[in-house]
């Protein structure tokens, strides 16, 4: 979203450009294709997603007929994007602005693989030491360094783990890291970890 | 209407709902002074826990963080030029060069105040509105039911003209998810491939965590700290602004009524109003040239029409049980948990929800507004804090969201799969918000059709020989008509 533009807004400016991230048509139409692909593979999938009816009650009662007319509807009506796609492959240069629909996602894929690791943590090491050590990665990897960040971190995990662990009770199974240690260990800080 | 009154402090007179307002008022207030927050991801968040809550509770903390976000959102557009949630790009316009002029608290207490008398007027519109239409809704059947989807489907999507082709095909792909899991009437699986975790369907929670939530936190972790918002915050100017708007009747009556009427339009809601109440604010105002320089009368039109719509947009979900957007959804979400069916019958069943859910409307205008004005200086100073802190916050937050409904590890996963899919979305300007509504809208939808089949043994010429239903499809082919002419003359003006 754009933060400010210069210039006195009418109705008109809610379809402008300018109220929009810049994208460019090639990775618009790129972007548009792949969602247009997933809808036709589920489309492909049909005769094996589904089965057909117990009782002869008309097609449009069918498991099949709704799948089918709501991709027939998604196919149809974005279809325009993958014709975008094609007609401006034979632009040069398509394959440089076409990656753009892809950038920064790399970092993303970057975030959500700490994600998927910290729900492994939570089931291994338990929520509190697993957000911990979240916290702190993600800091690190968004450039928040330093001792002066890492404190801020922990506070804000701190205050997260009372707030819910604590004050609103979430149940957390008791992580198996606690059966390295003697049996109070888990009896006193389970209901914390 | 004493009766009505009486009963609906009754229903609020428990400390759980008074807890949820402030709770719910609060969180939405932090959420639009923090730039980058979006009131949908907010929300989400909190959506599984209001899921274990009382109704009326669950219900109002959601509404807290969704109306409370808009008088929020006004802080560090007027403070630093940064929207606190999009739909407050136009405060920027004349607020940010007002207290630039060394008034920022008239700046701010005009936007409050313009923000409450829209939420007033858009609360009294809906205790108006939403019986009436529940009464019309009362002959309904599933024809008129079905044909009121379509409607509201073709008014979702042509909301997104910028990318309709884009709304189209999200809103199919979210319909499409919708049909995962168990069907009726053959009770038969569909794209379920053996996991018993697709049994019940797509599992709509970690789905708006993950696309609102998560895909937003994957920005925030990139984004570089807002300007800082002034040290020493003057309160020179604060009841000058509150009682300014007043001065602006003609302009807050035509932005409450444009206000009112989008957010009675599935799908339009708060960013249509503002920029059509902006543009005739300035058309007919006596001072046009001072707009975008700092004209109280352009802060006015902008508030007052985007707090106009936040209860408006409950009058087709109470109505009619159609949720509108995906933040509707969500509150359809807390509704059905609760067996609590939206629509005719709501008004009749549970007079009592309907009556409390009004006044605590009432008391979430007028707490937001107190608030606002004794801790607005504390509050504006969240306007600085970090995005990647927030960012990194949400991360967790999210989880024990997911989490938390069901105690499952594959909800996470569910929440990270459309994190991923959020964020793309996000950056390509694909529209994520018709798939929400679509996986929502999309079995009810199947369902009132097949209804609607079974009760005419297959004729489809019922949708067109019942009055009503004929009227809704009649409204929904027109309004594609209508967008596909404009489109094409467009189109055609631009060639030539």
């Amino acid at each position: 979203m754009t933060a400010h533009v210069d210039h006195i807004p009418t109705a008109a400016d809610a379809e402008t450009p300018q109220f929009e991230d810049d994208v460019t048509p090639e990775a618009a139409s790129t972007a548009g294709t792949l969602f247009w692909i997933f809808a036709a593979f589920a489309l492909i999938l049909l005769p094996f997603a589904t089965v057909a009816g117990k009782r002869p009650l008309g097609w449009i009662q069918e498991p099949w007929s709704w799948p089918f007319i709501v991709l027939i509807v998604a196919l149809f009506g974005g279809g325009g994007l993958v014709l975008d796609c094609l007609r401006l492959r034979r632009n040069p240069g398509f394959s440089a602005k076409a990656n753009e629909a892809f950038a920064g996602m790399g970092r993303s894929f970057a975030y959500a693989a700490a994600f998927l690791a910290f729900i492994g943590g939570v089931g291994l090491i338990g929520f509190t030491l697993a957000s911990i050590l979240f916290m702190q990665i993600l800091y690190y990897m968004s450039g928040l360094r330093g001792a002066k960040w890492s404190l801020i971190g922990l506070a804000v995990t701190v205050a997260i783990v009372l707030a819910f662990r604590v004050g609103l009770g979430i149940w957390f199974p008791l992580p198996p890291i606690m059966l390295l240690f003697p049996d109070w260990v888990g009896n006193a800080l389970g209901e914390y970890l | 209407m004493m009766d009505s009154i009486i009963l609906g402090f009754q229903e609020v007179a428990h400390w759980q709902v008074i807890a949820a307002l402030l709770i719910g008022a609060i969180a939405g207030i932090l959420v639009g002074a923090i730039p980058g927050m979006e009131p949908a991801g907010a929300m989400a968040i909190a959506l599984p826990f209001t899921l274990t809550m009382e109704p009326l509770p669950g219900i109002i903390l959601l509404l807290g963080c969704y109306g409370g976000a808009w008088y929020g959102g006004a802080i560090p557009a007027i403070l630093i030029r940064v929207p606190g949630t999009p739909v407050n790009v136009l405060t920027t316009y004349d607020g940010y060069p007002l207290a630039q002029k060394g008034q920022p608290m008239r700046a701010l207490s005009l936007a409050y105040s313009s923000s409450f008398v829209g939420g007033i007027i858009s609360i009294l519109a809906l205790i108006f509105l939403a019986p009436f239409m529940a009464k019309i809704a009362a002959k309904f059947g599933p024809p008129e039911f079905a044909a009121v989807m379509i409607l509201a489907s073709v008014s979702v999507v042509l909301a997104h003209h910028q990318n309709i082709r884009g709304a189209i095909l999200t809103f199919g792909i979210g319909m499409f998810l919708g049909t995962v899991g168990f069907e009726s009437p053959h009770h038969t699986l569909r794209y379920t491939f053996d996991q018993t975790w697709l049994l019940g369907g797509i599992p709509m929670v970690p789905m708006v965590i993950g696309l609102f939530a998560l895909s937003q936190a994957f920005i925030l972790l990139e984004t570089k700290s807002p300007p800082k918002v002034p040290e020493n915050l003057s309160s020179t100017g604060r009841f000058v602004g509150l009682l300014e708007v007043f001065k602006y009747r003609a302009t807050v009556i035509r932005s409450s009524l444009i206000g009112l009427v989008m957010g009675l339009l599935p799908g339009v809601g708060e960013f249509g109003a503002q920029f059509l109440s902006y543009s005739l604010a300035r058309r007919f105002s006596k001072k046009p040239e001072e707009f975008g320089k700092g004209s109280p009368e352009g802060l006015v039109a902008s508030e007052v029409s985007i707090n106009a719509c936040t209860s408006t947009v409950l009058v087709p979900l109470l109505s009619l049980g159609i949720p509108a957007d995906p933040l509707m959804a969500m509150l359809l979400a807390v509704f059905m948990i609760h067996n609590i069916v939206p629509g005719p019958q709501l008004f009749v069943e549970h007079a009592d929800f309907i009556s409390g859910l009004y006044i605590s409307l009432f008391l979430l205008n007028i707490f937001v507004m107190i608030f606002l004005l004794i801790f607005t200086k504390y509050v504006v100073r969240l306007s600085s804090i970090s995005p990647r802190v927030i960012g990194a916050a949400i991360m967790i937050l999210g989880f024990i969201g997911t989490y938390t409904q069901n105690f499952r590890i594959t909800d996470g996963l569910v929440a990270l799969a459309f994190a991923i899919v959020g964020r793309f979305m996000l950056k390509n300007g694909v529209p994520a918000f018709p798939m929400v509504v679509g996986l929502v809208l999309g079995p009810m939808m199947e369902g009132r059709i097949k209804q609607a089949f079974s009760i005419s043994d297959g004729d489809p010429t019922i949708f067109l020989t019942r009055p009503l239903a004929a009227a809704f499809l009649t409204l929904a082919v027109v309004a594609v008509a209508t967008f596909t002419w404009n489109h094409f003359r467009n189109k055609t003006v631009e060639a030539s």
